[in-house]
């Protein structure tokens, strides 16, 4: 059964002769607890395709079905709603608020709907991430990995049924590639989490169940790793 | 505490330059708002004391009371207080006093409290038991003998045409510095009175307070109506309003709204402050901007795990709240202190012109209305970032590309690049991109330089108008007489006679009008417009125009020899000379053109002509009088009076001026009994003889009867008040400068901040230290001239504007305007902002290349 599906997706930028198509006419669908990993070179477009699924850009034209529903669709506070509650997104820069402690940076998107995180499901994701004894840290006073941990973390924070991660593993040195890597498949299995990684890296790539390849905004290959 | 709360808190305390430079703008601001509510409560407050100081603390007055009605006057609901003066008695004094009598007015202990009268007290003690009076300064000039503790034996008579005379004391214990005409034969006095005791018959005048004196306006006729006073000839109580101090109260007689001043000054009060608001709202939203664009990666980070646009917007509103609390708390000291100083030294230097100094008051209303305004101020500033933030995408937030400074097209700078090289193209097209971070703290400088010198400018033309106005009146030295009855011949003849005049002119004048027809006018007047050109000014109906005529009354030498200039002479009875000319070219700007005159009315000699006092429809009178026309002038006589446009001056002799204006209306007789003395003295003279013009008039009248000025005196009084504004104008303006340095120096250590990563490029690929320095020194210098070259133009704009309204040359205003004030202006901001910027740029010059270059923020 799709999770996710796009129709006709289109992204372009710039205005008049400049105009960049970064993704063109993308159909794409995912099944709920794939594990999909999206490559290709460098402005290929697809962090574009990951950011608009997970409503943080704006698609020019087709739809996004996130279980049958089309994001694409929905207003500024709708989109919100979804970030915060459907996708958990993770960035290659981390991309942690720096004045917040970092067991704020995890609870945030429960704490921007006025929640606070069951005590049980805070622990064991605080305890697979191994971040127990860095939680009232500011985000400055970690390292990359830890804070990548605390990145993902906070995109698991809310059990969303879709991760993002966005060249996760880009800014990380091999040891802390490895773990983030196996947090990502701990989750996909424990959580029966879908999660779609971009990345540039094959040996990453290859950990996933189908790698899809993007050229030029298109998809030009798709093929299941792994049954 | 919620999220975003803490996250906007958290913000406030690490950002501290742009936390501190919000702070400052907001400080700024409230403290202006404050100052601005302080200045207008003082200001309000001046002149409602002034008011209860010159013309006592009521709202009506009842006259013609019978004392055994006061009960039901004081017992009226609507009645808050009431002080009663009258009874009153003439004392014939002892053998061997000047004049023989005392002329008393008594009055109770809440008139003594409540009135005037007790201001003028020169010496002593107001009266305080029946028996004690205060006499006038002219019984101890006259008589000497006499002094504050005597008790004069007198006999006291009845009221007028009362025979009956009965011996007793009375005990002088204070002086006034009152005066009343010596054709009365007596002294003024003034006594004291328990009401309670006053014979049921005699009649009193009563001044209430209102409890509610909103209502006063039909409350007091009511009040009259039933204690049974009659109704004048006109349908009205006997009663009479406070109406100045009403209208500062904001209580207006039906149909005066518009008529009165206060209502403008209140506008004028309410679009100060809106300005004001709008102003420094436009300037903090500066501030709040570079903040938001500070955070906009965090803020991009929030959105995109999902804050919605509102809680997006509700950072920046936070960040306000929490920035402006101290500020304001803290500008409502700064405000009363700035206030205090400002209108300190403006009193210094204005208390010699008005006579009085502003006392600062400040009341706890006036701090909570500067608190909500200057919060409102903060909240309309916050409002446009926190939109804009909500508005973004967040993946745009997230790498920061909504504002980062780039520049889409590189623009060609050839005599840059000529004289400075490529580094001089550089910095042109990087202040170029940075246009719009340093938007509001260019146009806030831009305003404090408009803000100042535009007032500079519009004083320095009144000043020039002023002069020349001054330079065409024919006479040095003028007094104004103003007892509100017939001058003391006396005090005339002196004024008459005083030695090391030129010339001298003595007149009184009254309004009134004409009714005439169109055939009345000149053919000369017919084609400059006639009757119908004076909208305004003549008022038809039914095919009949009512023509606004001055009744000037000469002294009779003055007017005979007017007549002989004429080759006429006065007729028996009601003879008048005409002043029959009229502006030609009343629209005219320049003075020449405005000065040149045509015949105004078809007037002969001999004819007569038919006036009447009601020279518009809200006069109660409607007294018609005739003249004859003995003589018809082309000019005015120069007696230092300049009529305004289709007035028609109508001249008798002083005679049959008061024998005309005794039969006008009450209403007016106050400014109709004037008499306007002016001399014409030799240059330098004009203050000796106003020194001497006031020790005469001081010795019959009391201070407030008269008026003295000299164009010495006027000209540095103009001089005084122009500084003391000015003054007032820098301190804001200084304020707005504050801010507008502050900005810039937030948006520079934001800019530069922004470029490390560029100039570690420029240096990684060979320029070097001079090199940086010179591209930085050309940034500092392109961006100090960019307020001036938007503030300059627009002052030119608002000089040549004044100089055009008022018929200022271009060379007059350029030899008074102080341009060195505007270099020295000019100076000092390019001196400040270079030297912030190569401040600012330390950082950038000393940082090691491979850090600045790795530092990525994104």
């Amino acid at each position: 059964m799709d999770i996710l599906r796009t129709e006709g997706l289109t992204r372009q930028y710039g205005v008049g002769q400049a105009i960049v198509t970064a993704l063109d006419h993308v159909d794409l669908q995912v099944e709920r607890g794939q594990f999909v990993a999206i490559i290709g070179a460098s402005g290929s477009g697809k962090s574009t395709l990951l950011h608009l699924l997970g409503g943080v850009d704006r698609p020019d034209g087709g739809k996004i079905f996130v279980e049958d529903v089309d994001i694409a669709t929905f207003g500024e506070e709708r989109l919100a709603q979804y970030r915060r509650r459907k996708v958990g997104l993770i960035y290659q820069f981390y991309n942690l608020i720096p004045t917040l402690s970092v067991k704020k940076n995890i609870c945030l998107p429960m704490l921007l709907d006025n929640k606070e995180p069951s005590k049980e499901r805070f622990d064991d994701i605080v305890r697979t991430l191994g971040l127990g004894d860095r939680l009232e840290h500011l985000p400055g006073q970690l390292s990359g990995g830890q804070q990548q941990r605390a990145a993902i973390g906070r995109a698991l924070i809310y059990q969303p049924a879709i991760l993002l991660a966005d060249e996760p593993t880009g800014n990380l040195d091999r040891k802390n590639t490895e773990e983030i890597i196996s947090l990502l498949k701990l989750s996909n299995r424990q959580y029966k989490q879908t999660i779609l990684l971009v990345t540039h890296d094959e040996n990453v790539a290859l950990e996933a169940d189908r790698i899809i390849k993007i050229e030029d905004g298109k998809i030009i290959s798709d093929k299941a790793v792994r049954p | 505490m919620n999220i975003i709360r803490e996250y906007s808190l958290d913000q406030a305390r690490k950002n501290r330059r742009t936390s501190i430079s919000i702070m400052v703008a907001v400080l700024i601001a409230s403290t202006f708002l404050c100052a601005l509510l302080v200045f207008a409560q003082s200001f309000w407050n001046q002149m409602v004391q002034q008011e209860i100081y010159i013309g006592g603390d009521w709202d009506a007055e009842l006259m013609d009371v019978p004392a055994d009605r006061l009960g039901m006057v004081r017992d009226n609901a609507g009645v808050k207080a009431m002080f009663v003066k009258g009874d009153n008695q003439t004392a014939f004094l002892p053998e061997g006093t000047a004049l023989p009598r005392l002329l008393i007015q008594n009055c109770d202990i809440g008139y003594w409290d409540a009135m005037y009268e007790k201001n003028m007290l020169l010496r002593g003690r107001i009266p305080q038991a029946p028996g004690e009076v205060v006499v006038s300064k002219d019984f101890f000039l006259q008589n000497p003998a006499y002094g504050i503790g005597d008790t004069l034996a007198v006999e006291i008579g009845g009221g007028e045409g009362s025979q009956q005379k009965d011996a007793d004391s009375l005990t002088i214990v204070g002086e006034l510095d009152v005066s009343v005409s010596s054709g009365y034969e007596g002294y003024l006095a003034y006594g004291f009175m328990e009401p309670d005791e006053l014979s049921p018959d005699s009649e009193v005048v009563v001044y209430l307070q209102m409890e509610r004196r909103g209502k006063v306006y039909t409350a007091v006729p009511q009040i009259a109506q039933a204690i049974g006073l009659p109704k004048d000839e006109y349908g009205n109580y006997p009663c009479r309003y406070h109406a100045a101090l009403l209208a500062w109260h904001g209580v207006y007689a039906p149909g005066s709204f518009f008529q009165s001043d206060v209502p403008k000054l209140f506008l004028g009060l309410l679009l100060a402050a809106g300005a004001s608001m709008a102003v420094f709202a436009y300037i903090i939203r500066g501030a709040f901007g570079i903040s938001a664009k500070q955070k906009i990666h965090q803020l991009g980070i929030l959105k995109s795990v999902g804050a919605g646009p509102k809680q997006i917007g509700r950072t920046v509103i936070y960040e306000a709240c929490i920035l402006s609390v101290i500020p304001i708390l803290l500008s409502m000291v700064l405000g009363y202190l700035f206030s205090l100083g400002v209108l300190s030294a403006y009193s210094d230097m204005t208390s010699e012109v008005f006579g009085s100094r502003m006392e600062v008051y400040f009341s706890p209303a006036a701090a909570l209305m500067a608190a909500v305004l200057s919060f409102v101020t903060v909240l309309l500033a916050a409002h446009g970032p926190a939109k804009q933030m909500s508005k973004v995408l967040p993946i745009e937030a997230v790498r920061g590309e909504q504002y980062s400074i780039s520049v889409k097209k590189a623009k060609s700078h050839p005599v840059l690049a000529k004289h400075f090289g490529f580094l001089g193209e550089i910095a042109a097209n990087s202040v170029n991109a940075g246009r719009k971070l340093y938007h509001t703290c260019m146009m806030t400088l831009s305003l404090c330089m408009l803000l100042a010198f535009g007032f500079l400018a519009a004083f320095t033309v009144s000043d020039i108008s002023n002069a020349q106005a001054e330079n065409r009146n024919h006479f040095d030295v003028n007094i104004t007489l103003r007892t509100g009855e017939r001058i003391d011949g006396a005090l005339l003849a002196e004024l008459k006679a005083m030695q090391g005049v030129q010339g001298i002119s003595v007149y009184a004048r009254a309004n009134c009008a004409v009714w005439l027809s169109g055939s009345d006018q000149s053919a000369e007047f017919l084609q400059a417009g006639g009757f119908d050109a004076a909208d305004g000014y003549i008022v038809e109906r039914d095919g009949r125009y009512r023509v606004p005529c001055v009744l000037v009354g000469m002294e009779q030498d003055a007017y005979q020899s007017v007549l002989r200039e004429a080759g006429a002479e006065a007729l028996p009875e009601t003879s008048a000379i005409i002043v029959n000319s009229v502006a030609k070219n009343p629209g005219a700007r320049d003075y020449e053109a405005m000065q040149e005159t045509v015949s105004y009315l078809n007037l002969q000699q001999g004819q007569r002509v038919e006036l009447t006092e009601e020279y518009s429809d809200d006069v109660q009178g409607d007294y018609e009088f005739t003249v004859d026309v003995a003589a018809v002038l082309t000019s005015m006589p120069k007696i230092g009076l300049d009529p305004s446009f289709y007035t028609l001056p109508v001249i008798v002799p002083m005679e049959e001026y008061y024998a005309i204006i005794e039969n006008f209306s009450d209403e007016m007789a106050v400014y109709n009994y004037r008499n306007y003395v002016n001399y014409a003295v030799p240059d330098g003279m004009d203050e000796e003889i106003q020194g001497e013009a006031e020790r005469i008039c001081g010795a019959y009248l009391g201070s407030s009867d008269y008026m003295t000025s000299s164009k010495t005196e006027r000209m540095r009084n103009r001089g005084r008040m122009t500084g003391a504004t000015m003054f007032i104008v820098c301190s804001l303006a200084a304020l707005f400068g504050v801010v507008g340095i502050s900005s810039v120096l937030s948006a520079i250590l934001n800019s530069l901040g922004q470029r490390r990563k560029e100039f570690a490029m420029f240096r990684s690929v060979g320029v070097d230290e001079k090199g940086i320095r010179r591209l930085l020194g050309m940034e500092g210098f392109l961006l100090s001239v960019r307020p001036i070259l938007i503030g300059l133009p627009l002052l030119i704009i608002v000089c040549a504007a004044q100089c055009y309204i008022e018929g200022v040359s271009v060379v007059e205003f350029l030899y008074a305007f102080p341009v060195w004030a505007l270099v020295a202006y000019i100076i000092l901001v390019l001196f400040v902002i270079n030297a912030i910027y190569m401040l600012a740029s330390k950082k950038i010059r000393d940082d090691v290349i491979v850090a600045a270059i790795k530092d990525d923020t994104v």
